[in-house]
């Protein structure tokens, strides 16, 4: 077993680097050199572009010019073309971001982001740079970074809010040969940081700031993952491990000692945190942390790629990766190893062998109770592990051991876990789907996260299973209405029932036994989007929250299904949102008619064109017959009326509404009775006016009542103009003589 | 700890606050929709809008206030189209005057000052939550990019411990027309309740906006179901109480201290004016909680309010004493320490008070008032109605609320006859100006001025079975809800006794007298929390009312009301507004 698991080990000093041959590629490629080639933070997705700057040549012949810009999985499977020929810009640059989404700088200053599937996002890096022009570009998984060929740097510090900034503090007057970059999270200026050899300087620029740190002859730093070390090749071939903080060396090797050596398109890059690959054009070394290195020689071209914990390889026809081999493995595995684990491992074997020994070592283990030492170092191991039959024989040592610790509660969870990762793990590594997926990765991803990654590379079966497997309910439910989005994109020739009944069946299935809803408005839009409104609706349906549904059927054209639906949701503000979308889509007529239609909605639209227009609720309640109504609001607006003019307007409006029905004669009669009055009192204004300058400090008689009128009549002497009034106006005889009483 | 309600929404309610005057950065300025000053106050103080960075306070009117020299300008203000079209002109403004101050013109300036335009930004926040309408009108005005639109939860205003209001005008809305917007937000407010403090397991209520309250809020459970975060089980129950099945009750004069605090001085979000001694008048906020001699005046028929506030002048006098019979140094440490903060907090309440029940005495010393009051007497006794005395008032000009009201009154208990009615509102009309006609309309519409064709024993009956009508109701340590209206015992709050403890009598009364449909949902029990919800508005007295029958059952009893109502409030509502 131990020799097994050995395979592929590149012994350094104590440690070792994994080399392991991951996926044979399909494709048909040969030319990698004279390619952008790009692949995934995860590995799982590679994406190529022709280098427009560099020669190329097929055996097909012209057909190729025109290469266009493709996503292949891990595999080498052709995922997606993206044609270029008609693009005016060519392609400076290609990365990934985190959430897998092809980045290509183009030369125009844009950039492009696309998702695996579906349409890109463009940004813009800017005039300035447009107006430059880009000399180099970096990206990495959370931003990228360009230099003008005015040697000034542009930066995109995150995905999720990609504005460019000018770090304009810091011309370079010469290209730099190489630069480099290290992330926001890991610098003290809390901006992404790049670090630039010029000359004797090493130059670090922020976004505020730069330092020029002294610095002999330095050509290639690369800055590892987690930003404690820098990896240096110098102009003599010098390669070296520094600490970041202190500049220390703490590891040195004279490249030109070991290979040939050409300063022409070398890489380094580095596998985890453990050791330093650098890429000549016929060898691969890779130096240790501990000064220890390995040559391997090349025979065609290869292109890495740095990840979080390891470094993919890619040639032509193969993919390669590097991983550093980690503690608990090592522990286990390595020649000669005296740790429990080892013992363990070395106990079954004899076990198996049914030797005596096997006996005498787990007596050895118990007695100095390192057996859970050796259980929890073999099932690391075993999470560890890539090849399914390594780990299956390490979980079976782990199960043979466990036998004397059943009690241990921690180990046991701890055992099922790691199972259950093993087969996530193994499933999405499998060649069929072709993600080749650390253990650690699979830490930093989250299980949430890889179901993600599968949705977005439509896996959509194997996404579901995971999810049903790792009771992920929330993720279920994207995974079902990712699907459902493009069942709905891409069925043609289909009875709208019959689609959107198989969607609400497999939506229903997979969200019975959970809480989780499904948002379907967010389907019913792509629905729309693609065409087909009659499935939009159909599925709006079956939405449950009528603040979502109502906005999406205004903007599908079905504003009476809009109206209905807000009635139905009890939400006064969503009827008034349907009810002014109406009004400004509909003629005067057209919507009356609509709203009459709905006699639900009528007490809405007063209640909305009380507040907010009165005209409206005029012209609603003529429309609708209903005088009084109208009467009482005329009645209404004299109140509100500035002037004497429009008070007398909306008064004999008022009494022309109630003088249609018999009903409100009553009504009528007041309304004149006011009309009267406001006559009379603009009648002694006026009066006052004309007699001269005193009127200041009359009081005048407008907005009184009948009472008070009469009263103030009295008092200013007027008695002849009271009585006039109390005849006209029908006041009681009673009344008047209790008031002067 | 068992969360309570009411701590819940204090809780939910200051978090929503805080989380609204943290946005933005730099010196801020909060604009302040002037209906909502009573709900943010009573939820933060000064100092608490102070903690947060806010240097500028100011209440939003049709002036523009210079807020140049602010980085972020907070609006609160409820989702109301014409008032966000208010906060789109100012920021409009803002931005205009903006753009001119960063123009060549203002290049000139000395070489000291800091750049003169600062680049502001602005803050909604709606309350309770914004709607599609406020966006859309942002957006038509093209400042939703200018502006960001967020929600201020806060649903329910909890005025006690007690008693949770949504503040929310309804009463006239609910029944004359058909807007069920209230029930939709309590409804909504409930169900955020809900998530606090465990299900509500068993529901009882009569009548239409009960019905329709109970079909709305299961409705939106069921869209909302989200999982709760904790596992709540416990018994809330709920009882509702329909407005429209009892309009008398806000229609009558209440008759305990806050009731008549709130007629005569108005409380407003929990908050009084008093008399700010001789400055202009402050306001003061009446809470149980803070405030011992409120908690003990609070409830109490206004008729040994007197005697009460005398006992509690002596006390705090004997009490201030003691400090004097302190001798060693030990016992005055002590007594400043224990006693003194408490001390003076009843030395400031009490004198306001005093000063608050001397003016509801003045009022209600009133001869008309008094006159009113009888009619009311009467009125619920013997179905009679003095028509002279309301001529009578009219021409007097008395105060045209409680006319009406008593009229109103009238027209419910089914004793004012067609032709009557018609001339009343001739005469109201002509006393208090043409514009009342559309006053009238409305209380025609809302079913409180409604003439009796044919004589019904309708009223009687009622009274009969449900003892409205308590003679020798005793006012001190009272035994029966009568006490609140000193003789009337409240309907609404009869229906929840009922409610608490059903018998077979009252049930089939209820049945038989009062407009259906009946709501029941779950095994109502005796164990858990009551929550009573006024549909439409409650009245002081009634959550008095309440109390003494939480108080007598044993049962925890919270009142929740869309709103604070009484005669005047409700009268107000119908006239002719001018803004």
């Amino acid at each position: 077993m131990a020799t097994m698991a050995r395979d592929g080990w590149i012994a350094l000093g104590e440690s070792a680097v994994c080399q392991r041959v991951v996926y044979d590629l399909d494709w048909d490629l040969s030319n990698l050199d004279a390619m952008h080639v790009a692949q995934s933070p995860t590995g799982a997705f590679i994406g190529m572009a022709r280098d427009d700057r560099k020669p190329y040549f097929t055996p097909g012949g012209a057909k190729s010019l025109h290469f266009p810009l493709c996503i292949y999985s891990a595999t080498g499977q052709l995922l997606r073309s993206i044609p270029w020929d008609r693009e005016p810009a060519s392609i400076l640059k290609l990365g990934w971001t985190d959430n897998d989404q092809l980045v290509a700088v183009l030369d125009d200053a844009s950039v492009r982001l696309y998702p695996v599937y579906g349409d890109p996002v463009v940004l813009s890096l800017g005039e300035e740079v447009a107006k430059n022009g880009i000399a180099s570009a970096r990206i990495w998984p959370t931003g990228l970074a360009v230099l003008t060929k005015s040697g000034q740097f542009t930066v995109i510090g995150s995905w999720s809010s990609p504005v460019p900034r000018n770090y304009l503090h810091y011309v370079f007057t010469e290209q730099p040969a190489s630069w480099t970059h290290v992330v926001a999270s890991n610098t003290i200026s809390g901006s992404v940081e790049l670090l630039v050899p010029v000359a004797n300087y090493l130059v670090v620029v922020s976004e505020m700031d730069h330092v020029e740190k002294p610095y002999s002859s330095l050509q290639t730093v690369q800055v590892s993952p987690q930003a404690n070390f820098w990896a240096c090749v110098l102009s003599s071939f010098m390669l070296e491990i520094r600490l970041a903080q202190t500049n220390q060396v703490v590891a040195r090797l004279d490249l030109k000692s070991v290979v040939e050596c050409d300063s022409n398109g070398f890489q380094l890059a580095w596998c985890g945190e453990d050791a330093v690959l650098v890429v000549f054009a016929e060898s691969l070394i890779i130096m240790h942390m501990s000064g220890q290195h390995f040559a391997i020689d090349l025979f065609e071209p290869v292109i890495l790629t740095e990840a979080h914990e390891c470094c993919f390889q890619l040639t032509s026809t193969e993919l390669t990766m590097f991983t550093p081999v980690l503690y608990a493995t090592m522990n286990v595995f390595k020649i000669g190893s005296t740790h429990p684990g080892a013992i363990l491992i070395d106990a079954i074997a004899h076990y198996s062998r049914k030797s005596a020994q096997s006996v005498d070592l787990l007596e050895g283990l118990l007695k100095d109770q390192q057996l859970r030492i050796a259980l929890a170092t073999c099932l690391e191991a075993a999470g560890q592990a890539w090849d399914p039959k390594l780990q299956h024989q390490l979980l079976q040592a782990v199960q043979f051991g466990r036998v004397w610790m059943d009690q241990d509660v921690t180990l046991r969870d701890e055992y099922s876990a790691t199972c259950q990762r093993l087969r996530v793990l193994n499933a999405v590594r499998n060649r069929s789907i072709g993600i080749p997926l650390t253990a650690l990765a699979l830490q930093r991803l989250g299980y949430v996260g890889l179901v993600r990654r599968l949705t977005r590379a439509r896996q959509h079966l194997l996404a579901h299973r995971l999810a049903e497997y790792l009771h992920l309910a929330h993720a279920k439910v994207e995974i079902v209405a990712d699907w459902a989005k493009l069942k709905i994109m891409h069925s043609q020739d289909f009875d709208v029932n019959v689609l959107v009944a198989t969607i609400v069946a497999r939506v229903q299935a997979s969200t019975a036994t959970v809480d989780a809803a499904l948002d379907y408005s967010e389907l019913a839009v792509a629905a729309y989007r693609a065409g087909q409104p009659a499935v939009a609706t159909k599925l709006l349906d079956h939405e449950r929250d009528p603040a979502r549904q109502v906005p999406l059927l205004m903007d599908m054209s079905q504003p009476q299904v809009a109206l209905v639906k807000a009635l139905d949701s009890f939400d006064r503000d969503l009827v008034h949102l349907v009810l002014v979308y109406l009004r400004s889509h509909l003629l005067l007529n057209e919507f009356f008619k609509t709203v009459l239609a709905c006699p639900r909605a009528i007490p809405y639209l007063e209640q909305y064109a009380r507040d907010h227009d009165r005209q409206l609720l005029r012209d609603f309640y003529s429309v609708d017959d209903r005088h009084v109504e109208r009467g009482y609001l005329h009645m209404e607006n004299a109140e509100r009326a500035e002037t004497v003019e429009a008070k007398l307007a909306e008064l004999r409006e008022a009494v022309t509404a109630f003088s249609s029905t018999r009903k409100s004669a009553a009504d009528q009669k007041i309304a004149e009775q006011a009309l009267d009055l406001v006559h009379e009192q603009a009648q002694i204004a006026k009066d006052h006016c004309d007699a001269g300058a005193s009127t200041a400090s009359l009081e005048l008689p407008e907005g009184k009542s009948v009472n008070d009128m009469i009263l103030y009549l009295i008092r200013t002497g007027q008695m002849t103009r009271a009585a006039k009034l109390k005849s006209k106006l029908q006041v009681p005889e009673k009344r008047r003589r209790t008031k002067v009483d | 700890m068992k969360l309570t309600a009411f701590y819940a929404l204090v809780r939910d309610a200051r978090d929503q606050l805080s989380h609204c005057l943290e946005s933005g950065t730099g010196r801020k300025a909060l604009v302040i929709d002037k209906s909502l000053s009573g709900i943010i106050s009573r939820l933060a103080d000064s100092a608490f809008i102070k903690e947060h960075g806010v240097e500028r306070l100011s209440y939003l009117s049709p002036q523009v206030p210079d807020l140049s020299d602010c980085h972020s300008v907070i609006y609160i203000a409820r989702s109301d189209p014409n008032v966000v079209k208010l906060i789109a002109q100012h920021v409009h403004g803002a931005l205009a005057s903006a753009r001119d101050a960063s123009g060549p013109t203002s290049s000139s300036s000395g070489v000291h000052s800091p750049p003169v335009a600062v680049s502001q930004r602005f803050f909604l926040f709606c309350l309770p939550r914004s709607t599609l309408l406020v966006k859309k009108i942002l957006e038509d005005d093209s400042l939703l990019a200018e502006i960001d639109v967020q929600d201020l939860e806060i649903d329910l205003l909890p005025l006690e411990h007690d008693l949770f209001s949504m503040e929310y005008p309804s009463f006239h809305a609910l029944a004359p027309m058909r807007d069920s917007h209230a029930l939709y937000q309590l409804s909504s407010s409930l169900l955020a309740l809900e998530s606090a403090i465990g299900p509500f397991t068993a529901v009882r209520g009569r009548g239409p906006l009960a019905d329709s309250f109970m079909t709305m809020f299961t409705k939106m459970r069921a869209a909302h179901s989200h999982p709760s975060p904790v596992d709540l089980t416990g018994t809330n129950r709920l009882i509702l109480v329909d407005r429209t099945l009892d309009m008398i009750t806000p229609l009558m004069t209440q008759f305990t201290y806050t009731g008549l605090v709130d007629t005569f001085k108005d409380i407003v979000a929990g908050f009084v004016e008093v008399d700010g001694g001789g400055q202009r008048p402050r306001k003061f906020k009446l809470s149980m909680d803070d405030d011992n001699i409120y908690c003990e005046l609070a409830d109490l028929n206004f008729g040994v309010v007197g005697p009460t506030l005398q006992r509690l002048a002596k006390e705090l006098k004997a009490e201030s004493g003691k400090r004097k019979e302190a001798n060693t140094l030990t016992d005055i440490n002590k007594f400043v320490s224990d006693k003194l903060p408490e001390l003076q907090k009843l030395q400031e309440a009490l004198p306001i008070h005093i000063g608050l029940a001397e003016s509801v005495a003045k009022a209600i010393m009133d001869e008309d008032f008094n006159l009113v009051l009888q009619a009311q007497q009467v009125l619920l006794a013997s179905t009679e109605l003095d028509a002279d005395l309301i001529d009578e008032l009219m021409c007097r000009n008395y105060e045209p609320e409680a006319v009406l009201a008593l009229i109103c009154l009238g027209c419910l208990i089914g004793c004012v006859k067609e032709k009557q009615l018609d001339l009343w509102k001739r005469e109201f009309v002509q006393s208090y100006g043409f514009h009342h006609l559309v006053t009238w309309h409305r209380l025609e519409q809302a079913g409180l001025l409604t003439a009796t064709k044919t004589p019904t024993r309708q009223w009687a009956n009622l009274r009969k079975a449900l003892d409205l009508i308590v003679e020798d109701v005793r006012v001190e340590q009272p035994d029966d809800i009568a006490y609140t209206f000193t003789g009337y015992a409240p309907l609404s709050a009869r229906l929840v006794q009922h409610w608490l403890r059903p018998t077979a009598r009252t049930r089939d009364d209820i049945s038989r007298l009062l407009p259906g449909p009946p709501v029941e949902v779950g095994d109502f029990g005796t164990a858990g929390r009551v929550f009573v919800l006024f549909l439409g508005g409650a009245t002081y007295a009634e959550v008095s009312a309440v109390r003494l029958l939480g108080r007598t059952m044993g049962a925890d009893v919270t009142v929740v009301a869309t709103e604070m109502v009484n005669y005047r409030r409700i009268m107000a509502g119908a006239m002719v507004s001018l803004t």
